[in-house]
This record gives structure tokens, C-alpha cells and sequence, in this order.
């Protein structure tokens, strides 16, 4: 390649014009961060080494902020546990029902459109709007939720008053998002070559056959792409334990973000709020890093004839 | 075309980069807010968003002769409830009528967000020039130094201070005033009477102590096909005050009470230290914990649970009897069915009764865009048309003695209780404020969960309660 490019020069201004137009498909992104997100980033970091009251000037007090998150505040920890708790159930049965649904919403039938257009809904719809509809299907004594199991002959628990069934509530709840993950996979389903599943018909193959060996594999880059934002936003979790739960009862729900909120709007401790924020960040570049690392064994990306 | 020269593997792990990179935002100055978007649907209330005006509540009314234009505007930022704007708009229309050269835009926020917001708008230089601010808080912009100081004021214009019921609006530091009297509120209990008739139980009276009214819970207590559907003896979100009542009230002899420097959670003298294992503290808590785990009197956390459209667990008439404040009247006047008022009981050792008076003073912080019109709002709000006003909204109880009379928001016989309330009261409303009460008191919260969900004993909880705040308290002062 190299050898075509100095003879030719032709492939290095392919891909010169290819790098140009990929810059300028990410240039809303990248004026929104230069402009809006760096000054309060790098902001941070330096705050992250003071005290800051946020009606006082900031005080330098060096690496306290982290020995206190790391070695003293153990709310800190349990914040910890409880978002990592609620991303390890979360994102995978997200997946997998966002996958199924993908797979139902694929196929030609009439009214499909609509279909669609139902289980998207769900994600535009306003958080604090949702996190209230759920509070009321998860009612103890008047829910959609626990009159269910009670005409199975089970009596539902106290959701939100119970350490036990807190975070599995919010888990359950969580999969109503799902409607976001079932567009990519939708997108990604329509992009498998329909040839592969022709010739997988003429060698006998049947449905579970092709969903294995050709589905799922083509699949996996979308499955991948899925993984990754849904850890992020997953670990992110704020909206529902804010509005539904405060992180209560007795701490069960108290997530990264939410503790970090506190600390930094009502406890009014900007410089530990910011020092958290970094430490998180951390911890999801290197879950990032993590997932992108061994995406090499288990995702399969078909290249074009002659790829990039 | 594109996806031909850029790879799919580049494309989705520039994507996922992408999405990392969010997460990364959420690392600003301001992490909550971004972060909050980053989950699937963002959330417009997830954060102390900008105050915004509240359209039914802004005072510019059309003064005669008086181009709408010239007027100067004073913005004002309240926690008020919904049931408390109507008699609010009220009562500051009037302010914009007597003084035309003035217009008011009321900036509500509930309880929750106000503060934040509050202390987002000082440490960025535009607070409301007219703010609703308890005494804590009041205390801490004053240690902060962003309150403004009405001394002066308040001598030129010839006020007189001792015509207000306690101490002055509770907003005097080191001798100074830094705000002007509004309204105030008392810690009551509320009945409903229909359900004590049902039962055959005769309503509370002023000498009942807390047997009386432990018994009176049981018997409104009612279960129907094994499950409990009413219970005698409400907690709501009140946890803190309905804990500083029996406290307070002493069960028994137990002088305290959760905000008072006196005791409660916290003892003050120096170092700071929780007082959440002190065995008159365990008495009161366990009288608490009965209540719920033992007696089934009072609904577990998450127990009750209320038809659509329904705000409180009194108004669904599920308790029969839950602590309330003389400022929810309003709210309560929408119920359809008949109910009480009374104060909390005696301690029938000691006969004192100690309840929890919240007094609201209008303050003014540094940065306010118009100092002069804050003046001549928080001067007229505390003067004789205004306080009578307040007297008959339900909004707040007046702070003005010569007020007291006209409090018609009331059940008339509830009246002469509050003014005697009021009037003899021995004022202790505390200033404490100190370095880590906010996170020792969500570290109580928390670990009160346990108690309000019958998960332990709070005599068990209380020495690892008492660790856990200390370590907290001793942390934040070193």
C-alpha cells in the first residue's frame, strides 16, 4: 500500500479526503466539546485538588479529595457497588431484550412501521414523567406490578421500601429505555447481506441455525457498539434513584452520580464532588479500554473488498 | 460512499470513544446536570435548573398611571407550595398596587431544589432580590458573608422590633439584623374526624399525652382481608420532625429537639458529637419503632400507598392522624371530609409541650439587582396590611403580634391555641449550623431506613449510628 501511495500518491489523498469528511461528520461534536465541555473539564481537574464551598474561594489542599474517596468515605464505596450492581444486570438483559425485540420489529409484516415507532417512544419520553409512571405500576398495594404477582398467588414486596428489592426494581424498570438499542440493532439486522441467509437455506440450515451462525456474528460489531453505551449510560444512572428513590432506603440506591450530586449541590463540596468525577471517569476509560481490547476475539467486522 | 473508506470497526470505535467522551463531560465543573443526560432520556428536573417565572403569580399589576415600562422590577424566590402561591400572588399584587413604581415576579422552586438553585444564583451573582430564607440557611449565607445587612435600615425607618413575636425573625448574627419578618409555622397534628367516628374514638384534646394518642391510633387502625388498609398514626416524610416530638416533648424529660441547641441528633458543645445513642434519645426512637414493628400502628416506609391523584396519606384517608404544619391549612382545605387540628402532646411527666416553630424571615443577599425595591418589599411584607393578609391566606402564620388576631386560616378554636403558642412560646429556634451537619444528617436519613422498614432495632443501630456520624463530624472539623 504504502509502495502504491508514494508511486501514485493517489491512496493518501483518498485518504486524506476520507479523514476530512470523517472530522466533519464529528465536527458538531467537536465544536460542542471545544466550546462548551474543555474549559469546565480541565476546570475540574484543578478543582478536584481543593476545597470548594462554591460561595468561598477554592483552597489547594492537594490529594485529599482522593485519599478521602479512596481510603475514608465509604458511602463512596457503596456508590460504587450499587452502580456497578445495576450495570452488570441492566446491560445485559437490556441487550438481550433490545436483540429479540430487534428480531421481532425485522420481520415483514403489516403495520410494522407502527411497531417500531411503539418501542421507540418509550426513550423520547421525558425521564421525570417515566420515573413516575413506574413509581405508580411499582405501588405496593394499588401497582400493575404487584397485582400481577398477586393473581399468580404471589405477594409482591414494598419495591422501594426494601433494600432487597430496590435496585432489582430499577433494574426491571431500566429496560424500558430499551427502545434506542432496538433502533442500532434494527439498523444493523438490515444491513446482514441477504445472501448469506439464501445459501445457508440451500445447505439445510434452519432458523436457530442461521440466527447462530450468521445473525449473530454479523451481529456483533452492533453488539459491541450496544455494550459499550449501554455500560456508559448505565453507569451514569441518576434520573430514576433522584426522582424515585433518593437513594434510599438506606442507601441501596444511592448511584455514583447521584452521591456525586449531593456532594456537589447540596452538600456544596465542589472540589470533592469533582475529584469523583474523575475517579469515575477513569474507572469507564478503563472499562472502555477494557471492552475495546478484547473486542478484537469476539467481534467480527466484515471489511469491504480491499478495505480501509 | 463514506462507509466504503472508513472502516465499520473505525467507525464504531470512534462511536464508542464518542460515547465516552460524554461520561467525560460529565467530569465538568457542573458534573450532576451532564452526566444526568447521559442516560437514555435527560431529565429537566433532574437539575437546579434556572429559576424560571412563574406565570400566575407575577405582581404587575397594571398601576394606575404608571407606564409599565418605568417599573422596577423585584424578583422574588420562595419554596412555596402551589396551595401557598394563590394567597402569596395575593398579598404581593397588593405590594405592586400601593407601590406602582415596583413590579414583582414570584420565582418558585419546591423545597428540594430551592436551596441548590439559591446557592447556584449567589456564587453566580444574580440571587432574587427578595429570597424566602430559614434561619440555617439564613445562617450560612451570613457566614458566608452574602447577606445584606438591615440594621441600619431597620433604625432609620423607626421599626420596632419587639412588636414580632420571638426573636426577631431569627436572622440577628452578632447582633446585627439581616433580614425582616414574614411569616411562621408550627408543627401541629391534624385529625381526621370522620374516621375517629367510625371508630367510636373521642377527638384529641389538649391534655392527651402520648399513651392517649398511641391508643387512639389502634383503634383507627383497620385491616381488611389480612391487609392493613388504614393505619392510626402517620410518619410521612416527616421523619426528622416526628422523631424531634417525642423527643422534644420528652419520652420523657428529654429536653431537646432536632434543630434546637439544645440536644436532638447533635450535641453541641464542642467538638460536635451525635447524641443518636443517648438513652433518652433510644427511648424516644424505640417509642418510634414500636409504633411501626410492634404495634402496626404506623405505616412502614413505602407502606401506604395512595390512589391516583392523591398527594398525602391523610388526604387518601389512610392515617387517621399525621403531623402537619399551621402553613399546610391551605393545602387541606380541599379535602372533602371534616378534620382538626391540635398540637402535638404533652409530656405527661413533666407537663410541657414542645413542638417545632419554623419561622421564615425575608432576607436580601449581596448581588441583588435592586436593593432599594428589596427594602420596600421585605418593610411593607412586615408591616400591619400585609401581616393581616398572611393572617387570613393560610400561607403562613403572621410574626406581627398585632396580626395575630386576624388568623382566619384556622379552625377558629385552633386559633387561640396558636396565638397562646405563638405569644408564650419560649423561642429557641436554632442557628446551628456547623461543617458536616448536612452529610451526618443524610448519614441518619440513611441508616433510619432500617428502622422505618423494621430491618433492626434502633437500640441495636444506635451505636453504630452514633461511629458513623462521629466519624463524619470529627472528618469534616478535624
Amino acid at each position: 500500500m504504502s509502495t502504491a501511495a508514494a508511486t501514485t500518491g493517489r491512496p493518501r489523498r483518498r485518504n486524506w479526503r476520507s479523514a476530512l469528511e470523517g472530522y466533519a461528520c464529528i465536527s458538531p461534536w467537536l465544536f460542542g466539546f471545544f466550546t462548551l465541555t474543555l474549559g469546565p473539564f480541565l476546570a475540574s481537574f484543578y478543582m478536584s485538588f481543593t476545597e470548594w464551598p462554591l460561595l468561598a474561594s477554592p483552597r489547594w489542599i492537594g490529594l485529599y479529595n482522593y485519599q478521602r474517596l479512596l481510603f475514608i468515605d465509604k458511602k463512596f464505596g457503596i456508590s460504587m457497588f450499587n452502580t456497578t450492581y445495576y450495570t452488570v444486570f441492566s446491560v445485559p438483559l437490556g441487550l438481550v431484550l433490545a436483540f429479540f425485540l430487534a428480531i421481532l420489529l425485522n420481520q415483514k409484516v403489516h403495520g410494522m412501521p407502527l411497531f417500531r415507532t411503539l418501542f421507540y417512544v418509550p426513550s423520547v419520553t421525558s425521564g421525570v414523567a417515566t420515573a413516575i409512571l413506574w413509581a405508580a405500576l411499582f405501588d405496593a398495594r394499588f401497582g400493575l406490578i404487584n397485582s400481577a404477582l398477586a393473581a399468580i398467588g404471589i405477594k409482591g414486596p414494598i419495591w422501594f421500601g426494601s433494600r432487597i428489592w430496590s435496585k432489582p426494581a430499577l433494574i426491571f424498570m431500566s429496560l424500558w429505555y430499551v427502545g434506542g438499542e432496538v433502533v442500532i440493532f434494527l439498523a444493523g439486522l438490515q444491513g446482514i447481506a441477504q445472501h448469506l441467509y439464501e445459501a445457508a437455506e440451500v445447505d439445510g440450515a434452519g432458523s436457530w441455525a442461521r440466527l447462530r451462525h450468521i445473525t449473530v456474528p454479523m451481529m456483533t460489531p452492533t453488539i459491541f457498539f450496544n455494550l459499550v453505551m449501554g455500560i456508559l449510560g448505565s453507569f451514569q444512572v441518576f434520573t430514576n434513584a433522584f426522582v424515585m428513590t433518593n437513594g434510599g432506603p438506606a442507601d441501596s440506591t444511592l448511584f455514583v452520580m447521584l452521591y456525586l450530586y449531593r456532594n456537589a449541590f447540596s452538600y456544596f463540596q465542589m472540589g470533592y464532588a469533582s475529584a469523583m468525577a474523575w475517579i469515575f471517569f477513569l474507572v469507564l476509560l478503563v472499562f472502555t479500554g477494557v471492552q475495546l481490547a478484547t473486542s478484537r476475539r469476539w467481534v467480527y467486522y466484515e471489511e469491504p473488498a480491499g478495505g480501509a | 460512499m463514506i462507509g466504503q473508506r472508513v472502516s465499520r470497526r473505525l467507525v464504531l470505535q470512534v462511536a464508542a470513544f464518542g460515547g465516552l467522551g460524554l461520561a467525560l463531560a460529565a467530569c465538568g465543573a457542573t458534573p450532576a446536570p451532564t452526566t444526568a443526560a447521559a442516560t437514555p432520556v435527560a431529565a429537566p428536573t433532574d437539575t437546579p435548573a434556572p429559576i424560571q417565572p412563574t406565570a400566575t403569580a407575577t405582581a404587575a399589576t397594571a398601576a394606575p398611571g404608571v407606564a409599565g415600562s418605568t417599573k422596577s422590577k423585584i424578583t422574588y424566590g420562595t419554596f412555596a407550595e402551589a396551595s401557598q402561591l394563590e394567597g402569596m400572588t395575593k398579598i404581593t399584587n397588593r405590594f405592586a398596587e400601593v407601590n406602582p413604581q415596583f413590579e414583582v415576579e414570584i420565582q418558585e422552586k419546591p423545597w428540594g431544589q430551592y436551596w441548590e438553585a439559591l446557592e447556584v444564583q449567589v456564587a453566580g451573582g444574580a440571587p432574587p432580590d427578595v429570597s424566602w430564607i430559614t434561619p440555617n440557611y439564613a445562617y450560612h449565607f451570613f457566614k458566608t458573608g452574602h447577606l445584606v445587612d438591615v440594621t441600619d435600615l431597620i433604625q432609620k425607618d423607626q421599626i420596632n422590633v419587639s412588636d414580632y413575636v420571638g426573636e426577631i425573625m431569627e436572622a440577628k448574627f452578632e447582633g446585627r439584623y439581616y433580614g425582616m419578618p414574614y411569616g411562621n409555622g408550627v408543627m401541629v397534628w391534624i385529625y381526621n374526624k370522620d374516621l375517629f367516628d367510625e371508630a367510636g374514638v373521642s377527638y384529641p384534646t389538649q391534655d392527651w399525652g402520648w399513651d392517649e394518642f398511641r391508643d387512639a391510633a389502634k383503634k383507627l387502625t383497620k385491616e381488611e382481608n389480612g391487609q392493613k388498609v388504614r393505619w392510626g398514626l402517620d410518619m410521612g416524610g416527616w421523619w426528622e420532625n416526628y422523631a424531634a416530638i417525642p423527643l422534644g416533648n420528652g419520652i420523657c424529660e428529654f429536653t431537646g429537639g432536632v434543630f434546637t441547641d439544645k440536644g436532638g441528633y447533635f450535641d453541641t458543645s464542642k467538638p460536635i458529637k451525635a447524641a443518636v445513642n443517648d438513652p433518652k434519645f433510644v427511648q424516644a426512637m424505640t417509642w418510634i419503632e414500636e409504633n411501626i414493628c410492634r404495634e402496626g400502628i404506623t405505616p412502614k416506609s413505602g407502606e401506604v400507598t395512595l390512589a391516583p391523584g392523591i398527594e398525602t396519606a391523610f388526604d387518601g384517608k389512610v392515617v387517621g392522624i399525621a403531623p402537619s404544619g399551621s402553613w399546610e391549612i391551605a393545602a387541606h382545605r380541599k379535602v372533602q371530609f371534616n378534620w382538626d387540628l391540635c398540637l402535638v402532646p404533652k409530656c405527661p411527666k413533666t407537663g410541657q409541650r414542645r413542638t417545632t416553630t419554623y419561622a421564615l424571615p425575608h432576607a436580601i443577599l449581596k448581588g441583588c439587582k435592586n436593593l432599594d425595591g428589596a427594602w420596600a418589599f421585605i418593610k411593607w411584607h412586615a408591616q400591619q396590611e400585609a401581616q393581616e393578609m398572611l393572617a387570613v391566606s393560610g400561607v403562613k402564620d403572621p410574626m406581627l403580634k398585632t396580626a395575630l388576631d386576624k388568623l382566619s386560616g384556622t379552625p377558629e378554636h385552633f386559633k387561640d391555641m396558636l396565638m397562646e403558642h405563638y405569644l408564650n412560646y419560649n423561642w429557641n429556634m436554632s442557628t446551628m449550623v456547623f461543617d458536616g451537619q448536612p452529610e451526618a444528617e443524610a448519614e441518619i436519613s440513611s441508616k433510619l431506613d432500617y428502622i422505618w422498614t423494621c430491618e433492626r432495632k434502633y437500640a441495636d443501630l444506635a451505636p453504630e449510628l452514633e461511629q458513623s456520624v462521629n466519624a463524619i463530624l470529627e472528618q469534616k472539623t478535624g
